[in-house]
């Protein structure tokens, strides 16, 4: 999906010069005039920035960004800020914002910033999609087979596993193939891997 | 003629009762109107004429008295009674007109304060206010640059985004436009000052902001000081301006410490110096040749401006303004004002 840049600011005059210097650059560009204006528009569903005047009649650049959090909404922020407000935006950054820029600021300085949040961006809804897709095999995974997968990560050989569960080393040997097919994973190594980072996810929901 | 009629319709009234009766402490009443609304002068006639309106009542109501002598000695304390009630009143009338008239100065003053420290804020808000159409410019420009270098432009588009840089770039000069208005020069007056008196009443403005950040205020004015010839509240805005910078820069000193002392002194015949001593932090010795340059600050909160405005101050009065470092701790900061020629 093609990334979008989202500009807040109350001032139409920059707002407008905004978008057409992101345009300069090929990227496509979404405004709003106020924070509420995005909060009622904006969807997460496409590789986003957001590029967020600090200082805006009702609902700040700061407010704005708790919100975002509060409603756990994932874009990367990059604050607009004048002379006077960079210890706002400084605490910005400290509360997750990926960076902040001093009006007026040169085009390459602002086009590679926004560059990189776009990527970033990118990389973490990649994820995001790759881990949705994990934990959708994982839960294809039947409790029999959660079992021996369970011990398989353990390191443990079929013999001690079919002991254990007090089954044959062939039925050990069907379960394993089954689950390896069911996490596409081609080798050993790789289904710890995917246990490994599913485990990770599920402890950081 | 209110208080006039006011006497003789009291004499009558006194006449009428008979001199047992006495009704004389109400002659104070006219004299009060009289000298209040009027003058001095007035109710000082009035007095004399209730005095004489109470010797003829008394007179005429046949009041006996063991020696002819009282009558007169008894015209006499009213009469003294009368003059001294008017002139304690005359005197407090003058009291409270200067204490209006001080007020008043007062005010003047603290209006003036506030518009240098108006200036200030609207100085910063300008910055940003002008800053908001000339980062437009500047993105409407690079916008329209990057296009042409990358060989595909819509001369349409184009034309279209210069259009907004110029409506942009004349927004900025509008906002310079109005500010040029709202700052016309003040016309200065000079006039001849003893900068004591001038030093003594700025500080007594900062007393309370000093008292605040546990500051001692001390001052120690010169005898024989001449009079310098200079617009007292503009000279009054930079004694201000350095002695909160002093009271500033003494925010990290040990409270037992914080003493800014004030002096006059009249080392060179031709000028009078005035100096502001603190014990802060000092000057830090790369800061010291950029100290007066507009928008040169190490205050969180500062546009930069006020040393930079207190040196166009004291140069515009032919005098100059240093800052040098104390032997102990801190700086002080002195300026000098030319003295007055005498007028011939």
């Amino acid at each position: 999906m093609t990334p979008i840049v989202h500009v807040v600011d109350d001032d139409p005059g920059f707002r407008d010069s905004l978008r057409s210097l992101l345009e300069s650059d090929g990227l496509a560009v979404e405004t709003y005039a106020d924070a509420a204006d995005f909060l009622a528009r904006f969807l997460p569903e496409r590789p986003a920035c957001l590029l967020l005047d600090v200082r805006m009649p009702g609902m700040s650049g700061p407010q704005l960004q708790e919100e975002l959090h509060k409603r756990g909404t994932r874009v990367p922020l990059i604050f607009i800020t004048a002379h006077g407000d960079v210890a706002m935006a400084v605490a910005a950054v400290r509360r997750g914002a990926l960076d902040f820029i001093e009006k007026p600021f040169g085009d390459e300085t602002l086009l590679g910033l926004v560059r990189r949040a776009l990527e970033i961006d990118a990389e973490v809804l990649r994820m995001a999609e790759q881990q949705k897709d994990l934990s959708a095999r994982m839960s294809s995974v039947s409790a029999r087979e959660l079992e021996v997968l369970g011990r398989v990560v353990d390191g443990k050989l079929n013999k001690v596993i079919a002991e254990e569960l007090g089954i044959a080393v062939k039925t050990v040997e069907f379960h394993r193939r089954r689950i390896m097919a069911k996490l596409q994973a081609k080798t050993t190594a790789e289904l710890i891997n995917l246990v490994v980072q599913d485990r990770l996810t599920r402890r950081n929901a | 003629m209110a208080s006039l009629a006011l006497v003789l319709f009291i004499g009558l009234v006194d006449l009428a009762t008979g001199y047992e009766f006495t009704l004389s402490i109400l002659y104070l009443l006219p004299i009060f109107l009289t000298t209040w609304i009027v003058g001095l002068r007035a109710g000082a006639c009035i007095s004399i004429i209730s005095t004489v309106a109470w010797f003829l009542t008394d007179l005429l109501a046949g009041h006996e008295y063991s020696h002819p002598f009282y009558r007169y000695w008894e015209a006499l304390i009213k009469l003294a009674i009368f003059v001294i009630f008017g002139a304690m009143l005359g005197r407090l009338k003058l009291a409270l007109a200067r204490s209006d008239e001080r007020l008043q100065r007062q005010r003047e003053r603290l209006e003036e304060t506030a518009k240098l420290v108006a200036v200030g804020e609207m100085a910063s808000m300008l910055a940003h206010q002008i800053n908001q159409p000339l980062s437009a410019v500047v993105n409407y420009t690079r916008s329209c640059l990057r296009r042409l270098r990358s060989g595909t432009w819509d001369p349409q588009v184009l034309e279209e985004i210069m259009e907004q840089a110029s409506e942009e770039a004349t927004r900025a000069g509008a906002i310079i436009q109005r500010v040029r208005e709202f700052v016309r020069k003040r016309e200065p007056s000079r006039n001849l000052i003893d900068a004591n008196a001038m030093v003594e009443d700025t500080l007594s403005l900062m007393r309370a902001e000093a008292a605040k950040r546990n500051v001692r205020l001390v001052f120690e004015p010169a005898t024989d000081l001449p009079k310098v010839d200079a617009d007292r509240v503009m000279v009054e805005q930079v004694i201000m301006n350095l002695v909160r910078n002093g009271i500033e820069a003494m925010d990290d000193t040990p409270a037992g410490n914080r003493e800014l002392r004030v002096l006059t002194a009249a080392d060179d015949p031709r000028f009078v110096r005035i100096a502001v001593r603190d014990h802060g932090h000092g000057i830090p010795g790369d800061f010291a040749k950029n100290l007066f340059q507009p928008f040169f600050t190490t205050k969180r909160e500062g546009m930069g401006l006020g040393l930079s405005i207190c040196r166009s101050i004291v140069e515009f009065h032919d005098g100059s303004l240093w800052a040098s470092a104390n032997p102990d701790s801190g700086s002080t900061f002195h300026f000098t004002l030319p003295v007055a020629q005498a007028r011939t």
